[in-house]
């Protein structure tokens, strides 16, 4: 598949004023080309709206909104979506068409033959892991609710847009389901090297997916930092309370075994045997479980490739990092 | 005593007088239900316009028509249609009494198949419409691809129910002197003095017609994955 880049999106002082409301207060902040930056908020802090503004779903009361530093307000809307890729909760497939319609529509619109459109279609069901024989000719009705998150998400692509937008595309499905698709959207995305504004109220999904999280609140902007920085130093009580009493151990998760201050000097041999072996890219929330499940004070770390021995992790190293605010 | 007068129903001379009659309601229910699909779905767009110009017009059209009888407007186009257009089309313009009893029809119906086709477009979820814009479909486009082929589905029921209704009011328009069916046998029984036999006759006539469609529009509804769309609607609902 085509590598594209994708394009820088920058919120500049961005306001959305509804007449009894104010439903965005001045929202500033860039996502980087490429980035997956997450919205996240309670309910009614913005996040949606600040969304629908990028692909002028609604228009913003003031500010400006740049991709790849052009003002989206002096483009034409219907020319600026079909460069922007959005997939909803609730899909939003067309029922009456097949998936192969459904997919091919953008490229119908831009006026493609109908042997390129079934050749995009194809080439857009494969990544998501619909096989084209099976699904091509389907309605939405006999799909899954994630194998139909997934046909959206083909649609979405299909004009290969640099920026995605996602308003928690995996909210409708059940948990097993969602952890396979927020994997699919991370490897899609660094496949096509989209940039991609995605919105959840979900603080894990959040964390797990986002390059930066914009935590709202109210219409405005209170945090803007990557996922590590967010945990360990929340900017005020309401973001600390918002990730959650147990951000030691989400920031753990962010952590690998790996980029830890491991001890090479211990002997491989000299470890407690019942230590499980940890590869370098095991999250720290990942070891401190099985270590303490087998009870062991320390477990070897191995290279993932070629399981060269690197050291050993101990709980006090763990313990170290977890208190640390860096 | 009344003298049997079935035979008449076997004589091709009688056949043909009927048959004159039925092309007439036949061309009066085509001509009125053409006109009136047209011009009610240009009225519901108006109606579900956010511009208050387009808007408030149509409301106004609408929900007077539709509080008027149609025989009302009927006989108003049968008496003043020609004077009405004159101004527009000249001196020499005569409304012919066909077309007075089809704007009748059409009018009326226009108005409640407006009210028809927005209330099917109000019920797609709004996902569809927003969809549709995300992928930088116009408004135009919005309509003709993804609102109406489901919105006109969802409505087939109710917009039947109103087109065989149109097909029996053109009993009306014979008021005016149009020689539908009804106007035909009524014309006979008061020659032969036979009305239960006529309007037994014209009856199954009528119902043959509108059990026809009611039919056909049944397999239309069954058609292309309808059960497909409320599935959705509902999951799409629900979520």
């Amino acid at each position: 598949m085509a590598r594209q880049r994708g394009a820088t999106v920058e919120f500049r002082d961005v306001t959305k004023r509804y007449t009894d409301q104010v439903a965005v207060d001045g929202l500033s902040f860039i996502v980087p080309a490429g980035k997956i930056c997450i919205l996240v908020g309670p309910s009614g802090s913005g996040k949606t709206t600040s969304l629908k503004m990028v692909n002028r779903l609604i228009e913003p009361t003031a500010g400006a909104i740049l991709i790849d530093g052009t003002d989206i307000l002096q483009e034409d809307p219907v020319q600026l979506r079909r460069r922007i890729g959005y997939v909803i909760q609730q899909v939003g497939l067309f029922p009456h068409q097949t998936i192969e319609e459904n997919v091919g529509t953008v490229p119908r619109l831009l006026g493609w033959t109908t042997a390129r459109i079934r050749a995009r279609s194809t080439e857009l069901l494969e990544p998501v892991g619909l096989d084209p024989k099976r699904y091509a000719a389907r309605y939405p009705a006999q799909l899954s609710g994630g194998e139909r998150q997934r046909a959206g998400v083909a649609r979405a692509l299909a004009a290969d847009p640099p920026v995605m937008l996602m308003d928690e595309p995996v909210g409708a499905v059940d948990p097993i389901v969602r952890d396979r698709l927020q994997a699919e959207l991370l490897r899609i995305q660094r496949d096509q090297g989209t940039t991609v504004l995605f919105v959840t109220h979900d603080i894990d999904e959040a964390i797990r997916l986002g390059d930066r999280i914009a935590i709202m609140k109210d219409g405005k902007l209170v945090q803007y930092a990557p996922p590590g920085e967010l945990l360990a130093h929340p900017a005020n009580e309401f973001v600390a309370q918002f990730v959650g009493s147990d951000r030691g151990l989400k920031r753990l998760g962010l952590l690998t075994a790996g980029g830890a201050d491991l001890d090479a000097g211990v002997d491989r041999a000299g470890v407690d045997p019942r230590a499980p072996e940890l590869t370098a890219s095991t999250t720290l929330r990942d070891a401190l479980a099985v270590m303490l499940e087998r009870a062991v004070q320390q477990a070897p770390v191995v290279d993932d490739q070629d399981g060269r021995y690197l050291g050993v992790l101990t709980l006090a190293q763990i313990s170290k990092m977890l208190g640390s605010q860096a | 005593m009344r003298p049997d007068t079935w035979y008449l129903f076997a004589d091709p001379a009688i056949l043909r007088y009927f048959a004159s009659g039925l092309l007439d309601t036949v061309m009066l229910s085509v001509a009125a239900i053409g006109v009136s699909l047209a011009v009610g779905l240009l009225f519901a767009l108006l109606r579900l316009s956010t511009r208050w110009y387009l808007r408030w017009p149509a409301i106004a059209y609408i929900e007077s028509i539709r509080a008027l009888p149609v025989l009302l407007l009927i006989v108003y186009f049968g008496i003043k249609g020609s004077a009405l257009f004159k101004p527009f089309l000249g001196d020499d313009f005569e409304l012919s009494r066909f077309w007075a009893g089809v704007l009748g029809l059409a009018m009326y119906t226009s108005a409640i198949l407006a009210e028809i086709i927005r209330a099917g477009i109000v019920s797609l979820p709004r996902g569809q419409t927003e969809a549709a814009r995300a992928l930088g479909l116009s408004y135009p486009k919005t309509m003709r691809h993804v609102v109406l082929p489901q919105a006109l589905r969802l409505m087939v029921p109710a917009m039947v129910s109103q087109l065989t209704t149109i097909i029996k009011d053109t009993s009306l328009v014979g008021t005016i002197g149009v020689s539908e069916l009804l106007r035909q046998g009524r014309t006979l029984y008061t020659t032969y003095f036979n009305p239960i036999e006529v309007f037994l006759f014209v009856a199954v006539i009528y119902f043959i017609i509108c059990f026809t469609l009611s039919q056909l529009s049944r397999r239309l509804e069954l058609g292309r994955a309808p059960a497909a769309i409320k599935d959705l609607q509902l999951r799409d609902g629900a979520a």
